[in-house]
């Protein structure tokens, strides 16, 4: 094959595959629409009083390696949430500062002989404390062993049959837990339910709930916004929909104990582990033939910092693409398995091609369109054609996602907060999503050079 | 196609701004609506007002927001008034007039507003509803049903209970609650003694919105025969008589773990100082959350010290059933 029809087959390529995540994009969009207006129909109207009891009681864990400064101030709003019966497992991941020191003293921690039940086998657990102040409040003190070890002691020493699994980052509303509870109390098969992260930054807090709701000053936090309006509402949305999501954020989701312990717990040879024991519990029910839900929860329930440097927002993007580039490649089997359903033919493949490989093809795909059409190997009617799909899909995709949340929970109320963010989405297609498609390239490429 | 993308998005952005200009327009009218009826709401609780102002045909829907909102937080005598006012601005008119309306929203409103004006006319209409496959709608329409005569209603529903499963216990509970314990004891005690062992579960759990008393004799018959797992589990855990607790403990050796737990924790319970040595065995349960429960169970048992709970610790010779002790002695001394 000469020159030319290498150039040829490339624009082809990159134009096609282009067209087809963005096409991807507005189907999967179309199924959100339908979920979310279903889902709002039951908000405020329906709202039949519920009588309190019947809520499965619930186990927070939250693992810790020095969160000496953040403990505290999260632990004590989370003994606030609205909710009947919770208990909260702080498990000091072998810190080396003072967090269990600074636990010990605000919340009178004190040595509690409890007859531990190792269910998922990790590092050892040294000593376990229980506050004298709340009753609800326990503190596992083990050897260092990584986050997803952390989580599996405190799923080992939890009493109840949901655990909420929490970072130490997280902000969370009072009626956070009641909101990620509903599609477990609405269907009995359901494992798993997610929420939606919100940005966070300059947001009012209040004993460290989130109380008012503002958009932030940096333009980089800014564009995080429409970034998680667009991963949120019409990602997860949609792929709850078909019961195939297979992202729940790392930073809350509540999960039914029993399936995760047969599951076999977090796994600690990764470090998305978050987004690897979501992978494996599709894979796992999907090949028993378990029927089973996995729901994503739109509600704003759960509340982040967003990075505001470049520096913190590549290290975070590139993490994330390793997180799930190592997700997905520890449960190839489920790919194409002829008993995993949606999971196997639609959303495995469709998060394999866009979402891990996807960065790669986007840079490569911008680079060849560039530097061709500036060498004259590419016509300008094709680039042009290009930029449409990539930027004017882009741009359409940003602006589905604004109206979604505009036809569902309106967390931005002025009216310039929404000129705000109408200029945002139009405005982050031109740089901003370039950017972060390169640092995933490069998150990408870590993987497969250092694993 | 470039062409076509710009339109798109251009038109999507001017959506989003109709949106929100729909949003505001809708806000203001609501408040409007709540400045004007709710001080009409108030005096109606006194004597209904002389004269009332006309709905338009736009404010229906916020109006019936507010009244059924308002229906909502109020109980006994103030929710007859409030009906009174709704019969006279003719609400069960317009609520029936929904109820044929293909918009979910508006059929919802309707069923709601109905079950609180306790309009008997939509009885059969709302009895097909129930059986509607929206679990909001269906539930809606259930609660209504219970709402107009939840005698007649539980008939009806009671086998929707526990074959519903998108229909959450705790909106069941509320729903049969606000019917009055009275009303429900009968026709769920029935459905207990005659439940398939798959639904029995659901059921028991909802006595405790029930005089849950006056169903332990069939409960206790259920028990003497039962042979699936779930029914004795549930049974067990419905005893609330001393009476009983010989019968609790004839399953604290039974093969089923979560038969088990139940047994124990009945035991605990309802048990008395007599029952400690049955408690013993089970603290060496395979199990950590017999041994737990057992444990509770002991140390929770009337005039049973915590020094003998020691005793008990110190002479047992089994390692898992001395740890669990040591474990609840240290909760009952933490407050």
């Amino acid at each position: 094959m000469n020159w030319a029809a290498w150039i040829n087959g490339l624009q082809w390529f990159f134009l096609l595959y282009f067209i087809a995540v963005n096409v991807g994009y507005i189907l999967l969009n179309l199924l959100s629409i339908r979920s979310l207006r279903n889902y709002m129909e039951a908000q405020g109207l329906a709202d039949l009083p519920a009588y309190s009891g019947y809520e499965p009681p619930i186990s927070i864990l939250i693992p810790a390696y020095n969160e000496e400064s953040t403990m505290v101030n999260l632990v004590r709003s989370l003994l606030q949430l609205d909710y009947p019966e919770f208990e909260i497992i702080v498990v000091n991941d072998g810190s080396k500062d003072n967090t269990l020191a600074v636990l010990q003293q605000e919340f009178s921690l004190v040595l509690f002989p409890e007859a531990y039940w190792q269910r998922i086998r990790g590092k050892g657990v040294r000593a376990i404390y229980r506050s004298s102040a709340h009753s609800n409040l326990r503190v596992i003190e083990k050897e260092h062993g990584g986050k997803a070890d952390a989580l599996n002691a405190g799923i080992n020493a939890s009493r109840y049959p949901l655990f909420c699994a929490v970072s130490a980052d997280s902000i969370l509303q009072r009626d956070s837990l009641r909101r990620a509870v509903q599609p477990f109390l609405e269907n009995p098969l359901t494992v798993a339910s997610g929420g939606a992260v919100r940005v966070a930054n300059d947001c009012e807090l209040q004993n460290g709930f989130l109380t008012g709701v503002v958009l932030p000053k940096s333009g980089l936090a800014m564009m995080q916004v429409v970034e998680s309006l667009r991963t949120f509402l019409f990602g997860a949305m949609g792929w709850s929909e078909l019961n195939a999501m297979l992202i729940v954020s790392g930073a809350f989701g509540l999960f039914r104990k029993d399936t995760v312990i047969e599951a076999g717990g977090y796994l600690t040879s990764t470090s998305g582990e978050d987004m690897e024991l979501i992978v494996r519990l599709h894979h796992m029910l999907r090949l028993k033939g378990i029927p089973y839900r996995i729901t994503f929860v739109p509600d704003p329930i759960f509340w982040t910092r967003a990075p505001e440097s470049s520096r913190a927002l590549k290290a975070k993007r590139a993490n994330w693409q390793r997180r799930l580039a190592e997700s997905l490649n520890l449960n190839m089997p489920l790919l194409f398995n002829r008993k995993g359903g949606a999971v196997s033919w639609l959303a495995f493949p469709f998060v394999m091609i866009f979402e891990w490989l996807g960065p790669m093809f986007e840079v490569m795909g911008y680079i060849f369109m560039i530097s061709g059409f500036a060498l004259k190997l590419v016509s300008w009617q094709v680039f042009t054609v290009f930029l449409l799909v990539a930027i004017g899909f882009g741009m359409m995709l940003s602006v589905t996602a604004l109206l979604l949340e505009e036809l569902s929970f309106h967390i931005y109320p002025r009216t310039t907060q929404l000129a705000k963010l109408l200029i945002a989405v139009l405005v982050e297609n031109f740089g901003y999503r370039q950017q972060v498609s390169l640092w995933r390239f490069m998150g990408l490429l870590r993987w497969i050079f250092h694993r | 196609m470039g062409v076509a993308i710009v339109g798109i998005t251009l038109l999507l952005l001017v959506q989003t701004i109709l949106l929100r200009m729909q949003l505001i327009m809708r806000q203001r009218r609501e408040q409007r609506l709540a400045e004007l009826w709710q001080p009409l709401f108030a005096q109606s609780m006194t004597a209904l007002p002389q004269s009332l102002p006309p709905i338009g045909k736009s404010d229906w829907d916020s109006f019936l927001k507010l009244w059924n909102s308002t229906q909502e937080s109020l109980t006994g005598e103030a929710k007859h008034k409030l009906n009174q006012l709704a019969w006279a601005c003719g609400v069960n008119h317009v609520a029936q007039r929904l109820l044929s309306q293909k918009s979910m929203r508006a059929r919802l409103m309707a069923v709601i507003t109905l079950g609180h004006l306790q309009e008997k006319n939509a009885w059969a209409r709302l009895k097909s509803i129930a059986n509607d496959p929206h679990p909001l709608l269906s539930l809606a329409a259930a609660r209504a049903l219970v709402q107009i005569d939840a005698k007649a209603a539980l008939v009806d529903l009671l086998p929707l209970f526990t074959s519903r499963h998108d229909w959450p216990l705790n909106k069941i509970a509320s729903m049969i609650s606000e019917a009055g314990a009275d009303a429900v004891t009968g026709p769920l005690t029935q459905a207990v003694e005659t439940a398939a062992p798959e639904d029995f579960p659901r059921l028991v759990r909802l006595l405790n919105v029930a005089h849950s008393e006056q169903a332990l004799p069939a409960i206790r018959r259920i028990l003497q025969s039962a042979t699936d797992d779930r029914v004795i589990s549930s049974c067990l855990q419905a005893l609330t008589d001393p009476e009983d607790v010989g019968l609790a403990r004839t399953y604290t050796r039974h093969p089923s773990w979560f038969v088990r737990v139940q047994a124990v924790s009945a035991v605990g319970r309802i048990g008395s100082r007599e029952d400690r040595d049955a408690l013993i065995a089970p603290l060496s349960d395979s199990v950590w959350w017999v041994r737990y429960r057992a444990a509770q169970a002991l140390a929770g048992l009337p005039q049973v010290t915590l020094d003998e709970v020691r005793q008990i610790r110190d002479k047992i010779g089994d390692r898992f059933a001395k740890d669990i002790l040591t474990q609840v002695i240290a909760e009952k001394q933490t407050p």
